[in-house]
């Protein structure tokens, strides 16, 4: 018999919500696609490479995100800057760089490996990017992002002191070579 | 038994020899003292100061007992300050604290000021991940610094300067701790790097025009504690951890230099040694570490050519290989298994030579097979088992018509060790002068082809030595008196009195005494000889060698990779057959239908280049096995793409016998359509012959290497060890060279642009310009200044060349490379003569002394690159 108590209190709360999300402001669900939910600031969506003020990759090739990767989804080639057509300050860029997301398991460690606040695990979760990139999803190959697809511009980066202090030093070294 | 001492490190006993240092009685018992400039294989000299340690020793009463606690436990008294380990001798009792807290406190100031000046740019460091540094700021620093401001004159110089064509400086991120410039100094005997300038601004550079002028420059490289001189080969290819590190050894030269070959996604990365102490220690010569790049070479043939209407063209093995055997078929049933020719090459596997042979002497049946175009010797007998370890225990070594230098890099460095660090007496005897001649106790420079006339000299002086003071030399005469051969050698000396035999060779006679003084007293004797000097030279040695009575102690230095393998294998001409150069005579005249070449061209190697070239226009049909497509394959009527060393499994024979394995690093070379698939791939020779045989109607069975690998181990050596004399007399008139000539004398050279090196990127850029060495006083004569153009022209032909004035050459002689980009020196030499004259002629000033290529810096900081004292640095964030 103390059961009754307790079914009741229970349909009360459900009562309460569909009550609530049906005629008030307390909605829990969006309408997806149309709306979508605001992400928190330390959210893991798909990556992002970072830009410096003046355009120039902040990527340096280094590799540390593969290294530190542990579903081993990063591919990097490396190569050396040629000072009058840099990609990236310093001496060494990213010719190659490639995450295969089927593999990743958005886990970040690749953001925190990052010396130089490149890569970022960004708001974006629909692996497509904002203009809708229409992809062909048929193959396994079609997976492998690329340098191209992750790169974003100056300034659309996750907020964080790493990429804003180094901002800051390329600032003060115009000739790029010691930021790496 | 040497004397032995015990000391305590951190509480564990070890026992090692006297003199040891503490830091390797620590490595011996797993204690890692963090090093920096300590060495194993260089002299201790305790720069860098992170090895410190407390060290005590037993406290002595007055009356020199042992001071000892009340429990009997000896007092000790540990000295005030700490001691660097690496430069502290080991010794009795002694006490050695390696870890205490005052310890790690002076490390962390000794690091806090080595990185002083440091970028820690590990990131982009190619030694990041294999870098001393980096373990010991992990192990040790602090996340702070209270001199990088202070002293920091380095950290803002230009990174990247340019040391050479392979080595890359990056002068902030050096520790001063001189293991580059030891190297050079002490292992490789080319001072060439040095440290200039003082206190917080000293730093490396190179002192030699061109810079880093040494063939083993890239061991500075590994040695480097970190990232201060790195490969620009290697140059931001690829992270050291990401790469597969797979053994294999290089058949690059004569030495079997052990390496790994570090490979990623099936791309050649870099090239590191392996450390073999039986063999080449840690060390690798550049041509090793920069000149295997021509593997992995879009250029390399994938897939057999065929001509069809007087061109080459793709086809597919089946059609290529029915083709061969048709012809060869065809051949053997019209005119015989005579008209049928095999040359192969040292740069075949063990393997690869062993089924060569066997297809061609047994299946074909022809006894023309051979292994080379120029008639060389090999090496009597076998040489001891743990080669290196004796000749570096040698107190005389005598080395006669050969330069390691230029031949055989592992065994330059060991000699360079025999005679600096063990100071054996080397007797350096060339024609000409080799670098080696600058450690040789004696360098005898004789005339070219008094070889023979030379070594009885010798003979006779130790022989006269013996009968002399015939006590001292019992082992002498015990060695000699009853031996076969011995009463008709002694006989045979006769007319070699000093005197002669000196004039003969054209040294003095007291040189000649006074290596036949040290000779006679050697405990061991090594006589190592050039593989290209006559057989009666040969026999000659033989001789001195029995005087000791060792025949083991007698080497033939080959410089090609696997020469011994490929002779052992069975590829020299059979009863009654042709050798190499035999072949080609019998390819002009008609005689030989079918010429079957394997790695190897005679254009390239053969005495002859025109008959080389007009045999091969004759031929009825040239198969030619071989990795890229080049002047050879044009005269071939099929083209057989080859799997290099590091495509397949096998075996190879270095120059002193030693069979080591070869491990398969890439898959063999293959063509690809668009998707990725395979539509041919070039194939390992044995497996071509293999093929070959099966389609000539005989099936080995042998689908695996290791099968051929088995046949190959169960081989007997060449020729039995025998002590037996031989009497040789000098045959060859003394050469007069005409009036206004000079005799040609020629040798090899490591970087000679060969076959290989338009392949290999940075290796063609420090091939030299063709030149002549000409002696200072000749060229003077003629008006020849250094660097200016000349034409060296003898009966047969000119080549126009560099000259290059020295005294590396006698009066009357000049030296040339024998093979040197495209000047071939083939061309001009005269195979039927003793020697070749030639004359000289200037065509043109010397050039106006060139600049150096833009990217070379070749002023020092010490000469006066401004280094700003005020930048400010950058806080890291
Ligand atoms: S988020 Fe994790 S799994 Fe994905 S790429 Fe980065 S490190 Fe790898
Ligand atoms: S994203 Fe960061 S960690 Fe990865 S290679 Fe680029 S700089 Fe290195
Ligand atoms: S360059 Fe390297 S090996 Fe040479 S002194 Fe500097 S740190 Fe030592
Ligand atoms: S290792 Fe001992 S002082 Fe450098």
């Amino acid at each position: 018999m103390k059961l009754v108590p307790a079914i009741v209190k229970g349909m009360g709360r459900t009562l309460k919500h569909a009550i609530g999300t049906t005629f008030g402001d307390e909605s829990i669900t969006v309408s997806y696609p149309e709306q979508e939910k605001p992400r928190p600031r330390r959210f893991r969506g798909r990556h992002i490479l970072n830009r410096y003020e003046n355009g120039l990759e902040k990527c340096i090739g280094c590799s540390l995100c593969a290294a530190a990767c542990p579903a081993d989804a990063i591919w990097v080639e490396a190569a050396e800057n040629d000072p009058q057509n840099r990609v990236s300050p310093g001496e060494r860029y990213a010719a190659r760089y490639e995450i295969n997301m089927l593999r990743c398991i958005f886990c970040g460690y690749c953001e925190e490996a990052c010396p130089t606040g490149a890569v970022q695990l960004g708001y974006d979760y629909k692996l497509i990017d904002e203009e809708g990139r229409q992809h062909n999803w048929q193959d396994r190959d079609d997976f492998i992002f690329t340098k191209e697809m992750m790169l974003v511009d100056p300034g659309k980066g996750k907020p964080d002191p790493l990429s804003e202090a180094l901002d800051e030093r390329l600032k003060q070294n115009p000739n790029h070579d010691r930021v790496w | 038994m040497p004397d032995l001492v015990t000391v305590t490190i951190d509480e564990q006993k070890v026992t090692v020899p006297k003199g040891s240092l503490v830091i390797e009685a620590a490595t011996q018992i797993g204690i890692d003292v963090p090093r920096f400039c300590y060495h194993p294989k260089l002299s201790a000299v305790g720069m860098c100061r992170m090895c410190l340690g407390e060290v005590g020793m037993p406290k002595m009463n007055p009356d020199r007992t042992p001071a000892l606690n009340e429990d009997g436990t000896p007092q000790i008294a540990m000295m005030p300050k700490p001691q660097t380990l690496c430069t502290t001798q080991a010794a009795e009792g002694m006490v050695v604290l390696s870890e205490t807290p005052a310890v790690v406190k002076m490390r962390q100031a000794v690091l806090e000021f080595l990185l002083a000046n440091h970028p820690l740019d590990c990131p982009i460091c190619d030694k990041g991940g294999e870098c001393m540094l980096q373990d010991q700021t992990m192990a040790y620093a602090q996340g702070h610094s209270r001199v990088q401001d202070l002293y920091h004159l380095r950290r803002d110089l230009d990174k990247d300067y340019l040391l050479s064509e392979f080595i890359t400086l990056d002068r902030e991120r050096c520790i001063q701790c001189a293991r580059c410039t030891r190297f050079l100094d002490e292992v490789a005997q080319d001072p060439v790097l040095e440290l200039v300038a003082r206190g917080s601004r000293t730093m490396i550079d190179t002192m030699s025009d061109p810079p880093v002028d040494s063939k083993y420059s890239g061991n500075t490289i590994d040695i480097c504690p970190v990232g201060a001189l790195t490969s620009r080969a290697f140059r931001f290819r690829s992270r050291v951890w990401e790469v597969k590190n797979v053994p294999t050894v290089s058949m690059i030269d004569g030495s079997g230099t052990n390496i790994f070959v570090s490979q990623r996604n099936e791309t050649l990365i870099r090239v590191i040694p392996r450390d073999n102490e039986a063999i080449n220690e840690c060390w690798i010569s550049d041509r090793d570490r920069f000149g295997l790049e021509y593997i992995d070479n879009d250029a390399r043939l994938t897939y057999p050519l065929v001509r069809r209407d007087g061109k080459l063209e793709p086809a597919t093995w089946d059609e290529a290989l029915q083709l061969v055997t048709d012809k060869i078929k065809a051949a053997k049933e019209q005119r015989g298994a005579n008209s049928i020719g095999a040359v192969g090459g040292p740069k075949l596997t063990n393997e690869g030579a062993l089924s060569m042979a066997r297809l061609f002497g047994d299946v074909v049946g022809t006894p023309n097979v051979d292994a080379g175009w120029t008639p060389t010797i090999t090496t009597p007998g076998k040489p001891p088992a743990t080669f290196y370890e004796e000749l570096e225990g040698a107190d005389v070594i005598l080395v006669l018509g050969a330069n390691p230098n230029e031949e055989l890099c592992s065994l330059d460095l060991r000699l360079k060790k025999a005679a600096f660090q063990r100071k054996a007496h080397l007797i350096n005897c060339n024609p000409y002068k080799t670098p080696l001649d600058r450690l040789a106790r004696q360098s005898l420079i004789y005339n070219e082809g008094s070889e023979v006339a030379l070594l009885n000299g010798l003979a006779k002086l130790v022989h006269q030595s013996w009968t002399a003071e015939p006590a001292q030399t019992e082992a002498l005469r015990n060695n000699v008196e009853g031996r076969a051969g011995a009463t008709a050698w002694i006989d045979s000396l006769g007319p070699y009195s000093s005197n002669r035999a000196a004039e003969l060779a054209g040294i003095s006679e007291p040189d000649l005494r006074a290596a036949a003084t040290a000779i006679a007293g050697s405990e061991r004797l090594f006589l190592l000889v050039g593989e290209d000097v006559s057989p009666a030279v040969l026999s000659t040695l033989q001789n001195l060698a029995a005087l000791k009575g060792r025949s083991d102690y007698l080497v033939v230095l080959h410089p090609e990779p696997n020469a011994v393998g490929v002779r052992r294998a069975g590829l020299a001409p059979r009863e009654g057959g042709l050798d190499g150069q035999g072949m080609l005579d019998a390819t002009f005249k008609g005689n030989l239908k079918v010429l079957y070449i394997a790695a190897n061209n005679p254009l390239h190697w053969a005495a002859d280049y025109d008959l080389a070239q007009r045999a091969l226009q004759t031929a009825e049909f040239v198969v030619v096995q071989t990795l890229f497509e080049n002047e050879l394959t044009e005269h071939a009527d099929v083209v057989l793409p080859a799997a290099s060393f590091m495509e397949q499994d096998g075996t190879t024979t270095n120059f002193h016998g030693k069979v080591q394995n070869l491990k398969q690093v890439f898959r063999p070379r293959e063509r690809r359509d668009d998707d990725g698939n395979t539509l041919s791939a070039c194939a390992p020779d044995w497996i071509i012959f293999t093929k070959l045989a099966q389609l000539l109607g005989k099936d080995f069975g042998y689908t695996r290497v290791g099968d051929w690998t088995q046949q190959f181990k169960a081989l007997p050596a060449l020729t039995p060890n025998e002590v037996r004399f031989t009497p040789v007399t000098y045959e060859a008139s003394p050469a007069v060279a005409p009036e206004g000539t000079f005799q040609l004398l020629t040798g090899n050279l490591l970087y000679d642009g060969g076959e290989s090196f338009p392949y290999c990127d940075r290796l063609n850029r420090v091939v030299p310009e063709p030149f002549v060495y000409i002696n200072r006083a000749d060229a003077r004569k003629l008006g020849i200044e250094n660097l200016a153009l000349v034409e060296v022209k003898s009966a047969r032909g000119a080549v126009q060349v560099r000259a290059k004035l020295g005294r590396e050459v006698k009066a009357g002689t000049v030296w040339m490379p024998r093979r040197l980009r495209a000047v071939q020196v083939n061309r001009i030499i005269e195979v039927d003569k003793p020697y070749t004259a030639v004359t000289l002629t200037k065509l043109q000033d010397a050039p106006p002394k060139e600049t150096l290529p833009a990217d070379m810096h070749a002023v020092g900081v010490g000469e006066g690159t401004p280094v700003d004292m005020n930048i400010s640095t950058a806080v890291v964030p």
